[in-house]
């Protein structure tokens, strides 16, 4: 079968894994061991992509003296939850998370609805000057976030007077044309008949929408909603330069500030324990909407 | 819009008044938020301005300034390294992992595909405050490493890759690459999974190996995805910021200064707001440039 580890081997061995299960062709067992080897052989790589996380959970109940001896710690010598106690006291981590938590859902809320309208709009209406309309909008998902950053940053903070608010970490996220662009073409494959024969019954569009796109749009909208939460949570940028009072620093600009008072030694047990209190309801959150999250990335991701 | 109205399209109806808002509100977002940033980015790109003195009109001044500035060749650098070594590795990375994963059975590939993807829903500031501390001498990777090999007799010394000039861009090149192997794996084991098993069978038949399938059939097939995932790579790539504004700090030297925390600093620390839109401005046409000049090869290259 070859060496363990072989990149060309390890390919083989994967198509042939692939077709054991649908056809009767060749050796049954030869392509049982084939399988076992790679589910083996990606253990390194899986615990190279676990391994920031177990980390973190482990040396966070560490003293700064184990975390800092010459000779490295593998494991606390006692249960020290001390930067716990601090984070919770101390730091705005919460306050953080919350923020974070707002932003993103008031952002996912707005795009999500906005999304389905403009969707609908394109798919199913007819009107003077939609194709202009539509390349417009498509043509903002060309324009990279540094190139209208800094006049976005004058506009926001100069013009509109919104720095400091809520307001101006979601206004930017109100309209997706990504979004926009899923939901028109899934909106496509729903046959024209059942909008015609609701508007023969004398339903406008508001309630063609409300009663009939929606709910058939479900798992597409959802999608959407997962990608436009993951994007706004882990935006940091922007909202570092919206917001100067702390009571609205959402949880990256916070985590920032706790990673900046860790250039000393002291203190590090702190940041750890804040690592694990910012990750820890990412995890949990992951781990239930485990299948929505992939399968909305596997729907929308391609199409972008 | 003009092209429209000479185009000879059905009469012209009264739009309803839901065709009539909706298509309203996107346009006034759009221009409101996309277009007038980037024709302002465009202008304030030949102004000084430091946003409380008089703006200046300097001409093509800070186009020509750039081409002096030696931080920003060296930025234009250190990013053209960056991108241009980890786009290609991290897509033949995700490649090769879907590909793995696509030949899976269900459970261990369930099991995988949630290790590889807690990284991708993982906010960048968590990851790096993870990195941050994974990567030191004693008490992370390195010095695990260290531990591990003098266990077995062999003298290592690992040290912190942020550390050192000539491996701190690397360091962040393995986070980023850790970051989204898992979302590149996913997108690719969607599209092979599209693949008809029947164009396999036939190819066995023929006699072709697991190697060959892969080239003659896998590989073709999966070609516009990859092309999608490179542009966006290259996007992406590009602007990454997070990293380097709160890990590295451009450091150690200019060995991290991308062009993206340049053009920040140019704006937010040295109040040159008109060049550092001169600068976005240059690296939209760059991003404007990469992404044409790929679909353009592939359509010429890949044709069949």
């Amino acid at each position: 079968m070859g060496v363990l580890g072989d990149p060309a081997d390890t390919l083989d061995a994967a198509v042939i894994g692939r077709q054991t299960s649908l056809s009767t062709f060749g050796s049954r067992t030869r392509a049982n061991l084939a399988s076992t080897i790679i589910i083996i052989a990606l253990v390194p790589l899986a615990v190279m992509a676990g391994l920031p996380f177990i980390w973190i959970y482990i040396s966070s109940f560490k003293t700064d003296m184990e975390i800092f001896s010459p000779t490295l710690v593998w494991f606390p010598s006692t249960f020290y939850y001390d930067g716990y106690i601090y984070v919770w006291e101390e730091t705005a981590l919460v306050r953080g998370y919350a923020n974070s938590i707002l932003v993103s859902g008031a952002s996912v809320t707005l795009s999500v609805f906005t999304s389905v309208l403009a969707g609908y709009l394109f798919a199913k209406k007819d009107f003077w000057g939609k194709t202009p309309l539509f390349i417009f909008v498509l043509s903002t998902l060309m324009v990279p976030f540094f190139a209208i950053f800094i006049p976005s940053f004058v506009v926001y903070s100069k013009f509109l007077n919104l720095k400091d608010t809520y307001i101006a970490l979601i206004l930017p996220h109100m309209f997706t044309a990504f979004g926009i662009l899923i939901t028109r073409q899934f909106l496509h494959s729903i046959p024209n008949e059942l909008i015609d024969s609701a508007t023969v019954d004398g339903a406008g569009d508001w309630r063609v929408l409300w009663h009939i796109i929606l709910p058939l749009s479900r798992s597409i909208l959802a999608a959407i909603a997962i990608i436009q939460f993951l994007g706004v949570f882990n935006e940091f940028l922007w909202p570092l330069v919206m917001t100067d009072r702390a009571e609205l620093y959402t949880l990256p600009v916070v985590l920032r500030r706790v990673y900046g008072q860790g250039s000393a030694m002291a203190g590090s047990n702190r940041i750890l324990a804040a690592g694990v209190v910012a990750v820890t309801p990412i995890v949990i959150f992951f781990l239930i909407f485990q299948r929505q999250i992939v399968k909305g990335i596997s729907l929308t991701g391609m199409k972008a | 819009m003009a092209t429209v109205a000479r185009a000879p399209r059905p009469r012209w109806r009264r739009p309803s008044s839901f065709v009539l808002v909706v298509a309203l509100a996107l346009l006034i977002y759009y221009m409101l938020f996309f277009t007038a940033p980037f024709i302002a980015a465009l202008v304030i790109g030949f102004l000084n301005w430091d946003l409380l003195s008089t703006v200046v009109p300097v001409g093509f001044d800070n186009y020509v300034a750039m081409a002096d500035d030696r931080t920003f060749k060296n930025a234009l650098k250190v990013s053209a390294i960056f991108v241009g070594a980890y786009v290609p590795i991290a897509l033949s990375a995700q490649l090769i992992l879907g590909a793995i994963l696509a030949n899976m059975r269900t459970l261990p590939q369930k099991v995988y595909l949630t290790l590889f993807f807690l990284p991708v829903v993982t906010p960048w500031l968590i990851a790096v405050l993870m990195f941050g501390y994974l990567f030191n001498t004693q008490a992370g990777l390195p010095g695990m490493l260290n531990d591990i090999f003098s266990a077995l007799g062999i003298d290592t010394s690992f040290v912190n890759p942020l550390g050192s000039k000539d491996t701190a861009l690397l360091g962040i090149m393995g986070m980023t690459g850790w970051k989204f192997l898992g979302f590149g794996a996913l997108i690719f084991l969607v599209g092979i999974n599209e693949i008809p098993l029947t164009l396999y069978e036939a190819a066995r038949i023929d006699g072709a190996g697991a190697v060959r399938q892969f080239r003659h059939i896998t590989w073709p097939l999966i070609r516009p995805i990859m092309l999608a995932l490179s542009i966006t790579s290259f996007i992406g790539a590009l602007q990454i910021f997070d990293p380097f504004f709160v890990m590295t700090r451009g450091g150690p030297g200019d060995a991290t200064n991308v062009f993206s925390l340049y053009l920040y600093r140019q704006a937010f620390d040295q109040f040159r707001f008109g060049y550092a839109s001169a600068m976005a401005m240059v690296m939209f046409l760059i991003l404007l440039i990469l992404s044409v000049s790929q679909l353009a090869i592939a359509r010429t290259r890949w044709e069949y």
